[in-house]
């Protein structure tokens, strides 16, 4: 499980990958529409 | 490995057909524009076809592979959900929903994850024990990490649709 060597809880890259993820999905939240 | 193979190509037929029948009702450019969310669509697609599969075929790769399947599967449920929702109109019969709207799609996807699983279990039989015992059911995939994350997702997908659309889209 080599990425849990990198992002586990307690690791900053966990934070990092959060953050950048939660504001990927906000960005296409606002983008998308039908 | 009994069973990767035929589970390898699971996914391969199923990102395969999805491709295809993404392209089929709706392709991606219209009138020499490009269609964000269709283009999103059949891009998640094409990742889910080349790179899940390639990170699948080797143990050492399979969780980032999991991984992937499983965004690519969740972000395809949220789109074709707001998809139907959107199309919705009021009056229409209960069967409408279950027959008219993208739920059967959603189902195929999910079908998608568990071939995913299946294979990511065949790969790491040590965790499938755990994927029902509590609290470790939440550690990192897992199913209630799996759970937790697919509700977390719409939440901050929807937070975004409703709150910045407004302040981006004038």
């Amino acid at each position: 499980m080599y990425l849990m060597k990198y992002f586990a809880i307690g690791k900053p890259g966990f934070w990092v990958l959060h953050i950048i993820v939660i504001i990927v999905f906000l960005l296409l939240g606002a983008a998308v529409n039908f | 490995m009994v069973g990767k193979r035929t589970l390898l190509l699971t996914l391969f037929l199923l990102s395969l057909g999805g491709l295809l029948l993404h392209l089929r009702i709706h392709t991606p450019w219209h009138e020499g524009k490009i269609m964000m969310p269709y283009a999103l669509a059949s891009l998640c697609n094409l990742i889910s076809l080349l790179l899940v599969v390639v990170f699948f075929a080797r143990k050492e790769t399979a969780e980032l592979g999991y991984l992937l399947n499983g965004l690519t599967v969740i972000l395809g449920i949220i789109l074709m959900s707001q998809l139907s929702l959107q199309s919705w109109s009021a009056g229409l019969p209960w069967y409408a929903a279950l027959l008219n709207t993208t739920l059967g799609d959603s189902f195929i996807l999910l079908g998608k994850f568990m071939a995913g699983k299946a294979l990511f279990e065949l790969y790491h039989p040590e965790r499938v024990a755990n994927n029902w015992k509590f609290p470790q059911s939440f550690r990192f995939l897992n199913v209630g990490w799996w759970a937790l994350h697919f509700i977390l997702i719409i939440t901050v997908y929807s937070i975004g649709h409703v709150y910045l659309r407004t302040l981006l889209v004038k």
